[in-house]
């Protein structure tokens, strides 16, 4: 749809585009008065207002309006090509040669491109006209004086980029002449962005020369001009206003035209540029769980406000469960990305969820929270001391039950805002209070991550460390309050040392507030150090979960040995890190047997249909189960 | 550190007023046309002309009178005015205040109107309200402000008759209720002094050039708060603060705004710096006595020390906004050092 408008546009400009040169080359037969419309009066005819003869009214000299357009679009086409034309010519060449050859001699192209560049193009065309004396072909060499330094600049940055390519070092190092690297592969390489600013300046061009024509600096009388004829017609404007509006109206939708094919281009010659624009605008709609039709009828405590402190005292025993996902299945679009998962974390508990990119980890964590990306449906059952969160309205749980601590410290906090400001406006938002408490709140929290407070509240993000940001960060959570911290990798962009610091920080800070934590990773090491129980993800199911110690040191299913093998610490001195074979499957969903068949050194007969998560017979603990149809991994 | 970078930028920016004076410079001394002609008007006898060469120095070397030309620039002799007969300066100071009025309340439109659109265009990126905004800042930037501004004369005073189309007070303004001058500003001025006839009077005739003058910037801030807007809200902070419960219209009118404005910035300076050019046209159309129509005259009459004299504040001004906005950028974004 949106591609449809967008093109839609870019057609419209074309058409305009077509029309203005069809205009230009077929005035004489297209003009229903050519003579008029080069230039004869027809003084009986003065001022009529638009009629069957006159479809635009004729002008104070009796000449027809639309004859006089017609006409105009010769110096609209002619001159904007001339004046583009010229000034790729001159600005290109130099462009090449101070971005290319760089040195002394561009060094000084540079300099006079910048006191071109130093002042509107307009003015400077304006000034030059005036004192080469008015006239079309004045008005043609100062628009393109004014304008190449535009192209040497544009081009210039380019080469500059593109000599450090390989492509262009190893025709260097074929000892190919300079002209001939400009020529074949610097040139061709730059000649898309050249063709969208000639495209935009050719509108630009336009404007100026009509501005030029308005001011009596341009096209001479008695040629037909666009912007002339709206000079000629100004003073009787109220009496006769046809005679400036409609050439006006010509001007614009040329203008126009070459704007929005000047846009349309930049998409498809920038597809880099055109891509983020369109991820941006997907990840822009603010994203809310939007149920499936599947969902489980919703519980009896859904309808109990969100904020409503539903029998807490009774809840947060140490037994009932914190968090409760039941059956939840994430679909993007008809893909299914995670598939019937269930698991609990109870209060002051560390529960670890580890599986490669892609197993929809990050997905279940999203859709506790309620953001999953637009597109994305959740179906299941989501609870929080109880309480339905799945389709509910997410936005005051979250930073205040639920804390949530993300993967890149140095990309999670506003650039341009102090760490104190973004920690400020969470915890007045958390709890209400002043400026002056919500401030002391902030100094206390930072001191218990161990960070220098007076320090870390007055900087900026770039001037912290990633280690120092992601303390900042826990500090945020840490400040909700929040029963639940939710930590998507969070020391996966940190050294090793500082990761290990993080992580200690965490298990001490939860052993001291007991707030419950969901742990994603896909390094099963974290996991033993830091969690108490685990679930392991595949293509989005539980292959096995269970106490930490008894997964980790009797794994049950192939994949967890799998991860286990892939630890760096697991390998004693010597070995080779062994590596998965294959790749997580693309659509799961789609998959017949086993999801992990494909990669398992012990798949059989059996993997053909897909087992079940059931607990383990042979594992103590109720917890403990598995999704494999062998008993027990062979060592 | 700051004043280092205004030191070189100085140097900087006197090296680019130095070139830019030096190109008009040569132009208005080896273009055909003859100077002491224009100064005379047709009629002179050749004896007065060489009278005259000799009077304005132009029978001197090039070199020579371009150093006394800068010399005098520096000490504020700009030359005389041709078609005026007075200094060159004194006609440019005297219009400024009419002129900075006009692009200042243009700005102010622009800018206000601009950002509201582009961060109301990047609400629902590919809907309706974003196509129709992006077409109307296309619209903007490929309006011929002189154009615009003859239709916003017929439809606010033609049609409507609500807005007088030209003229920069009524003409009777000066014996109702005369304004006393303190900035040269009428608007500033009458508000200044209290003068309420003078200040509503004023307004009325600043509104449709004010507006036509708006409707490039309007357009181009538009379109730079609508891309910086998207490009921010993609980013990873922005869902930070989400899952921290703040508020959509925090995370899009304060936190995103804030990260879109230093680019926007960028584009204000530029449009205010080409704004300069196009009061020239709005004011021929509005017929207001400011720097815009003396110019649009004087390169009309090839007054060469005029055309000069304005380019050169051309330049100034466009040096001086250059420089305001790289400061502001270095206020908005702490990342930005200045260097």
């Amino acid at each position: 749809m949106t591609a449809l408008v967008r093109d839609r546009l870019a057609l419209f400009g074309l058409v305009v585009i077509a029309l203005l040169v069809l205009a230009a080359l077929l005035a004489p037969w297209l003009a229903p008065y050519p003579a008029q419309g080069a230039g004869a009066a027809d003084v009986a005819a003065r001022n009529l207002a638009p009629s069957g003869a006159h479809p635009l009214g004729t002008d104070g000299l009796g000449r027809d309006v639309l004859s006089r357009i017609v006409y105009g679009a010769r110096p609209a086409l002619y001159v904007p090509l001339l004046v583009v034309g010229l000034a790729v010519l001159i600005g290109v060449p130099l462009g090449l040669v101070a971005g290319y050859r760089g040195g002394r001699t561009g060094e000084v192209i540079m300099r006079v491109c910048d006191m071109f560049l130093a002042f509107p193009p307009l003015l400077l065309a304006m000034a030059i006209v005036a004192l080469l004396g008015p006239s079309l072909a004045n008005a043609c060499l100062a628009l393109a004086v004014s304008w190449w330094p535009w192209y040497t600049r544009l081009v210039q940055g380019l080469a500059a980029s593109l000599r450090e390519r390989p492509f262009v070092e190893g025709a260097r190092a074929l000892g190919l002449p300079d002209w001939v690297i400009m020529g074949r592969h610097i040139l061709p390489n730059a000649a898309s962005p050249i063709l969208v600013q000639a495209t935009v300046d050719i509108g630009t061009v336009v404007l100026a020369a009509a501005s030029l024509a308005f001011l009596g600096l341009g096209t001479q009388p008695p040629a037909a001009d666009w912007g002339l004829m709206i000079s000629d017609g100004r003073v009787d404007i109220f009496a006769h206003w046809w005679i400036s509006a409609f050439p006006g109206l010509a001007i614009f939708l040329t203008v126009l035209a070459c704007n929005l094919v000047g846009d349309a281009l930049r998409d498809i010659f920038d597809p880099r540029s055109a891509a983020t624009a369109k991820r941006a605008a997907r990840r822009s709609r603010e994203p809310v769980a939007k149920p499936a039709k599947s969902a489980k009828p919703a519980d009896a405590l859904a309808d109990a406000p969100i904020d409503a402190p539903v029998e807490i005292t009774a809840k947060r025993t140490r037994d009932a469960p914190l968090l409760e996902i039941e059956n939840l299945r994430v679909a993007i679009g008809d893909a299914v990305r995670v598939r019937e998962v269930n698991l609990t974390v109870r209060p002051g508990e560390i529960v670890g969820i580890v599986g490669e990119s892609g197993c929809g980890k990050t997905l279940t964590a999203l859709s506790v929270i309620g953001m999953l990306p637009p597109g994305a449906t959740a179906a299941g059952s989501i609870r929080l001391h109880g309480r339905t969160l799945l389709g509910g309205d997410l936005r005051r749980v979250r930073g205040r039950e639920i804390a949530m601590i993300f993967q890149s410290p140095a990309t999670s906090f506003d650039p341009v805002t102090t760490i104190g400001r973004q920690l400020r406006r969470v915890i007045r938002l958390r709890h209400g209070l002043s400026r002056a408490a919500a401030l002391e709140l902030a100094d206390d929290t930072l001191k218990a991550v161990g960070l220098d407070a007076a320090r870390v509240l007055g900087a900026y993000p770039h001037e912290l460390s990633g280690g120092m940001l992601q303390r900042a960060m826990i500090a945020m959570a840490l400040a909700c309050r929040p029963d639940l911290v939710i930590a998507d990798e969070p020391t996966v962009a940190l050294d090793v040392t500082v990761a290990k610091e993080i992580r200690s920080l965490l298990r001490s800070l939860q052993a001291e507030y007991g707030f419950g934590v969901l742990y994603i990773t896909h390094n099963l090491g974290e996991v033993r150090e830091l969690c108490d129980r685990v679930h392991v993800l595949y293509a989005g199911e539980v292959v096995e979960t269970g106490p930490v110690p008894e997964v980790l040191d009797r794994p049950a299913h192939p994949y967890t040995k799998a991860l286990l093998a892939a630890l760096p610490d697991a390998a004693r001195a010597g070995d080779r890190l062994a590596a998965i074979p294959g790749a997580v499957p693309a659509r799961p969903d789609t998959v017949e047997g086993c999801v992990f068949a494909d990669r398992c050194d012990h798949a059989m007969e059996a993997c053909r249909t897909a087992p079940v998560l059931r607990a383990d017979p042979d594992a103590a603990g109720e917890d403990r189960a598995s999704a494999c149809h062998l008993k027990g991994v062979p060592a | 550190m700051i004043g280092r970078f205004l030191l070189r930028r100085l140097r900087g920016s006197l090296l680019v007023l130095f070139g830019v004076s030096a190109i008009t410079f040569v132009l208005a001394r080896v273009v055909p046309s003859n100077p002491a002609l224009a100064y005379l008007g047709a009629k002179a006898t050749p004896e007065q002309a060489e009278q005259v060469r000799h009077t304005l120095g132009l029978d001197r070397p090039l070199p020579v009178q371009y150093a006394k030309y800068l010399g005098g620039v520096f000490r504020g002799d700009w030359g005389t005015s041709i078609g005026t007969k007075r200094p060159v300066l004194d006609e440019i100071t005297g219009r400024l205040p009419s002129t900075l009025e006009l692009v200042g309340s243009a700005m102010a439109i622009a800018l206000v109107s601009g950002v509201v659109l582009g961060v109301a265009a990047a609400y629902r990126p590919g809907r309706l309200a974003d196509h129709a905004i992006r077409v109307t800042s296309i619209a903007g930037v490929s309006l011929p402000a002189f154009w615009l501004g003859l239709l916003l004369q017929l439809f606010a005073f033609g049609w409507l008759n609500v807005l007088p189309p030209t003229g920069e007070t009524s003409s009777d303004l000066p014996y109702v209720s005369p304004i006393r001058h303190i900035t040269g500003m009428n608007l500033l001025d009458s508000l200044l002094t209290a003068n309420w006839t003078a200040l509503s009077d004023v307004a009325a005739h600043l509104v449709l050039p004010a507006v036509t003058l708006a409707a490039y910037p309007m357009g181009a801030i538009a379109r730079m708060t609508r891309a910086t807007m998207l490009e921010t809200l993609a980013q990873d902070h922005i869902r930070v603060a989400r899952a921290y419960g703040v508020p959509e219209r925090t995370v899009r009118w304060r936190i995103a705004l804030r990260n879109a404005l230093p680019p926007t910035a960028t584009v204000v300076g530029l449009t205010a710096a080409y704004g300069l050019t196009g009061a020239f046209f709005v004011e021929v159309v509005f017929d207001r006595p400011g720097l815009g129509r003396y110019a649009a005259s004087s390169l009309l009459s090839l007054d060469y020390p005029a055309i000069m004299g304005i380019t050169l504040l051309g330049a100034v001004a466009y040096v001086l906004v250059n420089l305001v906005v790289d400061l502001t950028q270095a206020r908005l974004d702490p990342r930005v050092r200045l260097t």
